[in-house]
């Protein structure tokens, strides 16, 4: 009888060892297994300081070059309004009479002059933008009438290259708690950039109001912009599709100076294009302020 | 007088950089492998102190230079570190396994590493 009890407790000893050595694999892969995530924390962490490092020193940089075109842009423009006074002073024939030959070099002289100027009040209006310099002064508007001035604006461009250039807003009056000036500089850049690359058809500004948000439209019937070109539209100095010599030059910052001031009014803007048919730029400005307001009213 | 380092990378920046860093810390002697195959001759010949070892390798990669390295018995005592670009938790159990010492994370100022070595003199 005592035999049978003893191999029991043999085989309970094996049995035991087993369950020892088991356990201690088991200890040791835990460790393991712990060294491993230990060091991946150590070294993740390192590394993410490391990125904050080189996004602020990013970020650094990026507020050094808005700071060196604004100071370049402010030093550029005297001497360029002294040279545009001098010509105007010339074409007015005020130190003497000039011929028809030295009239049309002076005013090809005088329209690439206005284009320089043109340039330099987008960079400098792109910098400020950037560099947060802009503040928003609002107050609440009737965006109907944003539109009127604008089209009154283009009216003269537009029938110069025979383009029909006009607005539809469902109401008469869509209001908006937003800074005026910056609005109707989105509209202005957008119908500028509508009129020179449409060369028949039309041009229409779309106001609809929704729940949150006001979204405008500015369509056109031009060349379009293709798919692969959509994503770049309102990067910095992108000027596509252009014919040499076609229209007025541009600065190829409009786009860009719209979306700065969309995005401050933490609105959205998109294009939708078509080759040959036509874009449509939509933007959209968050009206909570407006709400907020005639709630507390 | 400080010791031998054996630097195993293909990355001739990464390597550049570890040295300078490395000789600025004292350590002068330091050579170089590209592949994992060159350096285990070259560890068997100059009997580093320390083997640093990148994990992405031409040939046979990281994780087997030290798991042979470890397997050489005429190099008791050597320290390795694995160093690598690309942080991954499944590697460092791995670079464990294989008998590193450490897994380290290639920063640009190769911080981590100038950590491990700090106490081999």
């Amino acid at each position: 009888m005592k035999k049978p009890k003893k191999r029991k407790s043999k085989n309970t000893a094996i049995k035991l060892k087993k369950l020892e050595i088991e356990l201690k694999e088991a200890k040791n892969e835990l460790e393991i297994q712990t060294w491993g995530l230990e060091k991946t924390n150590k070294a993740i962490k390192l590394l993410y300081k490391e990125l904050e490092a080189r996004n602020k020193r990013l970020r650094e940089l990026d507020k050094l070059k808005s700071d060196f075109i604004s100071t370049v842009s402010h030093e550029l423009r005297t001497p360029l309004s002294i040279v545009k006074e001098g010509i105007n002073l010339v074409m007015d024939e005020i130190p003497g009479e000039i011929n028809e030959k030295q009239k049309k070099v002076l005013t090809a002289s005088k329209d690439n002059i206005d284009r320089l100027t043109r340039i330099i009040n987008n960079l400098l209006d792109i910098s400020k933008i950037e560099s947060g310099k802009i503040e928003l002064n609002k107050k609440e508007f009737n965006v109907a009438g944003v539109i009127t001035r604008t089209i009154n604006l283009f009216k003269s461009k537009a029938r110069e290259k025979g383009l029909e250039l006009k607005a539809e807003y469902a109401l008469k009056k869509i209001n908006l708690y937003a800074d005026t000036d910056k609005i109707n500089q989105i509209f202005i850049n957008l119908v500028d950039n509508a009129i020179k690359f449409t060369d028949k058809g039309v041009i229409e500004i779309f106001v609809r109001e929704k729940k949150d948000e006001i979204e405008c439209v500015v369509s056109d019937t031009g060349i379009g912009i293709s798919k692969s070109d959509l994503p770049r539209v309102f990067s910095k100095f992108q000027q596509f599709g252009r014919v040499p010599g076609a229209g007025e030059k541009g600065t190829g910052l409009g786009l860009s100076i719209a979306k700065g001031l969309v995005e401050m009014h933490k609105g959205e803007i998109w294009a939708e294009s078509e080759l040959g048919k036509g874009t449509k730029f939509i933007f959209t400005i968050p009206k909570e302020k407006t709400r907020a307001r005639s709630r507390s009213d | 007088m400080k010791k031998r380092i054996l630097i195993i990378d293909d990355n001739e920046q990464d390597k550049k950089i570890m040295k300078r860093f490395l000789n600025k810390a004292g350590f002068q002697d330091i050579s170089f492998a590209v592949t994992g195959e060159e350096g285990l001759d070259k560890a068997d010949s100059e009997k580093p102190a320390l083997v640093i070892l990148d994990t992405i390798l031409p040939g046979i990669d990281g994780f087997e230079t030290c798991r042979r390295l470890r397997e050489s018995k005429k190099l008791s005592g050597l320290r390795i570190i694995i160093i690598t670009g690309s942080i991954d938790a499944v590697d460092a159990v791995k670079a464990r396994k294989v008998g590193a010492d450490d897994y380290c994370a290639k920063t640009s100022d190769f911080a981590p590493l100038l950590e491990a070595v700090a106490g081999l003199t």
